[in-house]
């Protein structure tokens, strides 16, 4: 049964989407590792480890030893202490992408699905149209470009992933459009934008929640794949940028395989609790 | 049905159309042309500006696309500014490379990830199904050209079973020889794009198909009768189930493209989409546009094609 | 004469028989300044097959019609110019054995080597040179043509071996530029086989014919180009038996190609190998490295002189003074790198030994700073700067990143920020003209050489790439000198002062020359690099260890067909696994209905 809420519901639907977690041994899994993630990310500057700018030429690529756990980039810069801090710099930059898509595909998805009509014939072509287009590609065409500082590219990531929000939430917005609750609202006095954001969206939300979860992830393996091909920020230490580096030499498998396993385990985690908050909030048929 | 094809394909048009401005407004938005590197290292200004007007880099962007477009209709794309070519012959010359590694690695997706996904659901609950359902997680959240890099470490250069890049090694072989050479040089490169971008999505997506599928009453009633459940699953579970797996095919052509580009970089595998990042770099507007063209029509017409399995597969649902 | 003569006159007869059979004798024994001809191929073994590693893709095989670096760095094992460089940069013949020119620079005659054939028997005759030069010259528009436009008149046939290259304006720089081991734009194309066709489209352009030591077997696009020994080659047979060109496109492969034997040869730099993949194979014993002793480019850090704080020479000074260039040339490059400590390319004939750029000695540096009025502030910072360079580059982004330690422990905060080719070209090199402050400091490369007189685009006072905003009418006076006569001896007496000159007024600061190494398996003997007096890249004396000696000579492969192989390839591969597949599937259904 689909639960019908109004807006000061959501609260209540939070705690019983968290009680259900515990028993969801993935979801749990991917909340875990997400929360090392973040505490590393937040505790790193406080915490003293190697300068990750620092460079040193007798340590060129120097393989994992107790001075550096990680190994050594080409510039003789600690790993260790580049994948620590480069946790801020990639959860940071999935995050900003991931909320503008969000933020992008809801406004347009809830707006063409609510007014409908000419407006969402032109959106829903939109819609198509970045969904045909491969995204990666376009974002190498994008970056080689117009440039790759880590905030800018972080938005175009986030705006070309968009559509599959906004696919979305135009089809929770249509499929709510009709409910007795809404329609009382409207009756009762509510504009449109009322309407939307306050009685609808906070039903509908929940799967395009769960996709951006799913985005996060996206957003940091496309930052990795952008910066393989040499076009990421250099002036940042994110893990696509350490791998870079070590896909240059094949001698130095540290280089490739920390960061990797980084950027691995946090995909996998947002993956994990993007697939388990589907779950939880899709409606059942029985 | 014919009809519902011819609506479809006019239906896409507009895409398609989309398309070709989103890429051509990006690629002349921003400063700077080709002229410059195609003038080359001595050139003076006088000769860059000479090719700039020779290749119409100098004219304003609307006229240039007017231009292209209205040379479109008349089937010319253009010719490659760097391989002095037509466009579309440098792009269809690199076409049956990245077929060649495309379709065997969707094919062996499938052959992997349908048994896999189907083998989970039977053995629902059980660590089995976790084991596999975890294993493609992981396999999913691995940078693909990571990935590809190892396989090659591990067994191009470790082991030396396999040969690390390329297509080809035996250059001077013909016939069978040759047909064996470009096999083994296939392996690496198309286990990466497999297992990367394929094998997880459909292991899934199954699963949770079989899954959803399982909980109908169909099936319940179907077992209520008495019916063995090996049989129950076959004649109607399976069969359900495959539907959003077409769709998933559909789906990922987009992002077997993309795979393809990451994986014939590391591998030099000489497909479009080494050619697409090299056309990129170079700013080869005419075959970056041909690539992106292409791509757009493939999706469009796997996904066609995809949704008239569907119809065949489920005649319950009525399509618009 | 048989008449007889009185005993005086048969005493002066014989003299002078006598002194006539001396004259050769004793002639042969002045050294006569000749121009020395390409010693012909001997070598230890025969055999094998070269496999070179490319990393950039190829866009065409004629490099007369159609500008591609990439490709002219094989082409001249098919084709061959009229001259080449040796390892000083200083001309060698190929197809000329020897040249003279008129008084006044404006003829050159060349005199070319006999019994030269092309790959399909036809002889090479100076008909063949005029047309490439009539070619280069009545193409609508060309890389070329814009070269020799400025001084270039015609091409004249003087007989079947002697071609004369007539010039309205002295060029003294006109051999190397005909050389041209960059694009090797002017090697010289048949003329039965291009006369009355367009060059840019001919076929013939996906099937070449050469003079060189390798003929043209096939050619894959994005994958390879084969070729086999030309067993007529007019210097003798080259040594291996088969050259191909392997395109590799990431460093990780390129490694891992040398280390698995797919490929025996890379040139670095050309191809982007990590420094620290160079160092691993020159400690491999399996593997050569050498470094390349004269380059094409040359890689520098520029100022813009036109804007604070670079208009001051002690600030430029003492910035030379931060850099250690020896350490750039390590980190950009190779540990086995040194830094360019020259005003011009080290080991260029050139350049003048003199004159070297500031020594690496960061106190100095901070003491130029102090004194020019730039001290360090409350967070140790003098002032911020940013620098440019081609993003694509993997030399000048790794420069930048060392560069950025060397500038801050001066005081200097140094952003980076790279740039796509093309904008950089646009916002910058062109940019300059119209908005001083276009940049303020960027890392350039660039070919300048192999003839000093094109190194007048940088530093004359028009110069287009001159973006460092110098100018001294005394160099522009010594180029226009440098070009105006053929003598090396007076030109190298104008380049010095232009080194000195340039030392003195710092537009810019060198850094390292590239490409910097070859490296080679150590099965593989006698390359160009590791000989004094061989064409750039013609491996004609390459030799295999494992190979044959002269006696036996092995039979070479038969030529292949096309890709059309590929497409049944694929259509097999793709049977084979559906056909799995539905087996598969069909397997599992008879299962359960067996049940």
């Amino acid at each position: 049964m689909q639960h019908i809420v109004s807006s000061s519901n959501t609260s209540t639907l939070i705690r019983v989407g968290m009680r259900d977690l515990r028993r969801d041994k993935w979801g749990l899994l991917g909340l875990c590792i997400l929360l090392s993630f973040v505490v590393i990310a937040l505790l790193v500057p406080y915490v003293s480890v190697d300068d990750p700018w620092e460079q040193s030429t007798t340590d060129i690529i120097a393989p994992p030893s107790w001075n550096h756990p990680f190994g050594a980039d080409i510039y003789g810069r600690d790993v260790f202490s580049r994948v620590l801090w480069g946790t801020r710099v990639s959860l940071g930059l999935g995050v900003l992408a991931a909320l503008t898509s969000f933020l992008v595909g809801t406004v347009l998805g809830s707006f063409g699905g609510y007014y409908g009509g000419f407006l969402d014939d032109v959106i829903t072509r939109f819609i198509d149209l970045f969904i045909i287009i491969p995204r990666v590609i376009l974002l190498i065409l994008v970056a080689a470009l117009m440039g790759t500082e880590v905030w800018y590219m972080a938005l175009f990531i986030g705006l070309t992933m968009w559509a599959s929000t906004a696919r979305i939430a135009r089809a929770q917005v249509i499929t709510f459009k009709e409910r007795g609750f809404v329609k009382a609202a409207a009756l009762l006095g509510a504009g449109d934008i009322r309407l939307l954001f306050l009685h609808i969206l906070p039903n509908g939300i929940f799967p395009a929640i769960s996709n951006t979860m799913l985005q996060v992830g996206d957003a940091i393996l496309i930052e990795a794949g952008l910066s393989f091909f040499g076009l990421g920020d250099t002036n940042v230490a994110s893990w696509g940028q350490i791998i870079n580096m070590g896909m240059l030499s094949i001698s130095s498998w540290w280089l490739v395989v920390f960061p990797g396993a980084a950027v691995a385990l946090t995909v996998l985690a947002f993956n994990l609790l993007g697939d388990s908050l589907e779950r939880r909030l899709k409606p059942r048929l029985r | 049905m014919p009809t519902y094809v011819t609506r479809r394909l006019i239906q896409s048009v507009p895409s398609v159309i989309l398309v070709i401005l989103l890429t051509f407004v990006i690629i002349n938005l921003v400063p700077g042309d080709p002229s410059a590197t195609l003038a080359g290292e001595f050139a003076t200004p006088e000769y860059v500006a000479e090719i700039r007007k020779l290749y119409g880099f100098d004219r304003p962007v609307h006229e240039r696309l007017l231009i292209y477009i209205g040379n479109m209709l008349t089937g010319n794309l253009g010719r490659s500014f760097f391989y002095k070519v037509p466009a579309t012959q440098v792009v269809i010359e690199r076409i049956p490379a990245t077929i060649l590694l495309v379709f065997p690695s969707i094919v062996l997706s499938m052959v992997v990830g349908l048994p896999l996904g189907i083998f989970a659901a039977r053995k629902y609950p059980s660590r089995t199904t976790a084991a596999i359902l975890f294993q493609a997680y992981v396999l999913f959240s691995i940078p693909i050209f990571v990935f590809g890099l190892l396989l090659m470490m591990v067994f191009a250069v470790y082991f030396r079973i396999l040969p690390s890049s390329g297509m080809i090694g035996q250059f001077y072989a013909t016939g069978l020889e040759r047909a064996v050479d470009v096999l083994r040089h296939l392996v690496l490169p198309m286990l990466t794009l497999a297992l990367i971008s394929g094998v997880p999505p459909f292991v899934r997506l199954t699963y949770s198909a079989i899954t959803e599928v399982s909980k109908e009453d169909f099936i319940t009633t179907a077992r209520a009768i008495g019916l063995d459940e090996d049989a129950v699953f076959r004649r109607h579970a399976f069969r359900n189930a495959m539907l959003p797996v077409v769709t998933i095919a559909g789906i990922w052509m987009s992002s077997a493209i993309t795979g393809a580009v990451f994986t014939e970089t590391v591998f030099s595998w000489p497909g479009i989409g080494s050619l697409l990042f090299d056309s990129i770099l170079l700013r080869d507007y005419t075959v970056i546009m041909f690539i992106f063209v292409l791509t757009a029509i493939s999706v469009i017409v796997v996904s066609l094609i995809t949704d008239i399995i569907y119809e065949r597969l489920d005649p319950r649902i009525r399509l618009r | 004469m048989d008449t007889f003569q009185p005993d005086g006159t048969i005493m002066k007869k014989r003299a002078v028989v006598l002194l006539l059979l001396l004259v050769p004798l004793i002639l042969s024994c002045i050294p006569i300044p000749r121009v020395y001809g390409l010693e012909r191929i001997t070598c230890a073994k025969y055999g094998g097959t070269l496999v070179e590693a490319e990393s950039l893709s190829i866009k065409s095989l004629n490099t007369v019609a159609i500008y591609d670096v990439t490709a002219a760095n094989h082409m001249m094992n098919i084709y061959n110019n009229l001259v080449d460089l040796d390892r000083t940069f200083k001309p060698i013949p190929v197809l000329a054995s020897s040249w003279d020119t008129s008084p006044d620079g404006l003829v050159y005659t060349f005199h070319l080597q006999h019994n030269v054939k092309w790959h399909d028997g036809e002889p090479f005759t100076a008909a063949d040179v005029k047309y490439t030069f009539d070619a280069i010259m009545n193409r609508p528009s060309g890389y070329n043509k814009n070269l020799l436009l400025p001084f270039f008149d015609r091409a004249e046939v003087v007989d079947d071996y002697t071609v004369q290259l007539i010039l309205k304006q002295a060029n003294a720089g006109l051999l190397a530029l005909l050389a041209d081991p960059y694009s090797r734009s002017f090697v010289i194309l048949p003329r039965h086989i291009y006369e009355g066709t367009d060059i840019e489209t001919n076929p013939a352009n996906e099937h070449p014919i050469g003079t060189g030591p390798f003929k043209f077997v096939e050619w894959v696009k994005g994958s390879y180009i084969s070729m086999v020994a030309n067993e007529e080659y007019f210097l003798g047979r080259p040594c291996a038996d088969k050259y191909v060109v392997k395109q590799v496109t990431s460093a990780s492969a390129t490694v891992a190609a040398l280390e698995t034997g797919e490929v025996v040869y890379a040139l670095h730099s050309w191809t982007p190998l990590s420094a620290q993949d160079v160092v691993n194979l020159s400690q491999d014993p399996r593997f050569t490295v050498d470094p390349i002793t004269v380059s094409l480019f040359l890689f520098h850090l520029s100022f813009n002189m036109r804007i604070k704080p670079f208009n001051n020479l002690k600030v430029r000074q003492a910035i030379a003074h931060a850099i250690d260039s020896d350490k750039v040339a390590q980190m950009a490059s190779s540990p086995l790198t040194k830094g360019n400590h020259h005003v011009y390319f080290t080991g260029h004939w050139a350049t003048n030994p003199a004159t070297l750029m500031p020594a690496y000695d960061p106190q100095k540096a901070e003491q130029l700073l102090d004194e020019a009025g730039y001290p360090r502030g409350a967070d140790g910072i003098r002032f911020k700067t940013k620098i440019n360079y081609d993003i694509k580059s993997a030399h000048t982004v790794q420069a930048a990143e060392v560069l950025k330690p060397m500038l801050k422990e001066v005081g200097i905060d140094l952003q980076l920020q790279p740039l796509e080719w093309a904008v950089y070209v646009s916002s910058i090199i062109e940019g300059v003209k119209k908005n001083p402050n276009a940049f303020e400091l960027t890392l350039m490369g660039g070919a300048q050489g192999p003839d000093p007189s094109v190194w007048q685009v940088y530093l004359g006072t028009d110069g287009y790439r001159n973006i460092y905003g110098f100018s001294n009418s005394r160099v522009d006076e010594l180029f226009t000198l440098g070009r105006s006569t053929p003598d090396i001896e007076q030109r190298k007496k104008y380049y010095y002062e232009i080194q000195e000159l340039v030392l003195a007024e710092l537009p810019r600061v060198n850094l390292y020359s590239g490409p910097d190494n070859g490296i080679a398996s150590v099965d593989w003997k006698n390359f160009w690099f590791q000989i004094d007096n061989w064409p750039w890249q013609d491996h004609s004396r390459v030799y295999w260890v494992k190979g044959h000696a002269a006696t036996e000579v092995a039979t070479t492969q038969p030529v292949v067909a096309g890709i059309s192989t590929e497409t049944a390839i694929a259509a097999a591969v793709v049977a084979v696994i559906v056909l799995a597949g539905v087996g598969f599937y069909l397997s599992r259904r008879r299962k359960a209905t067996i049940k």
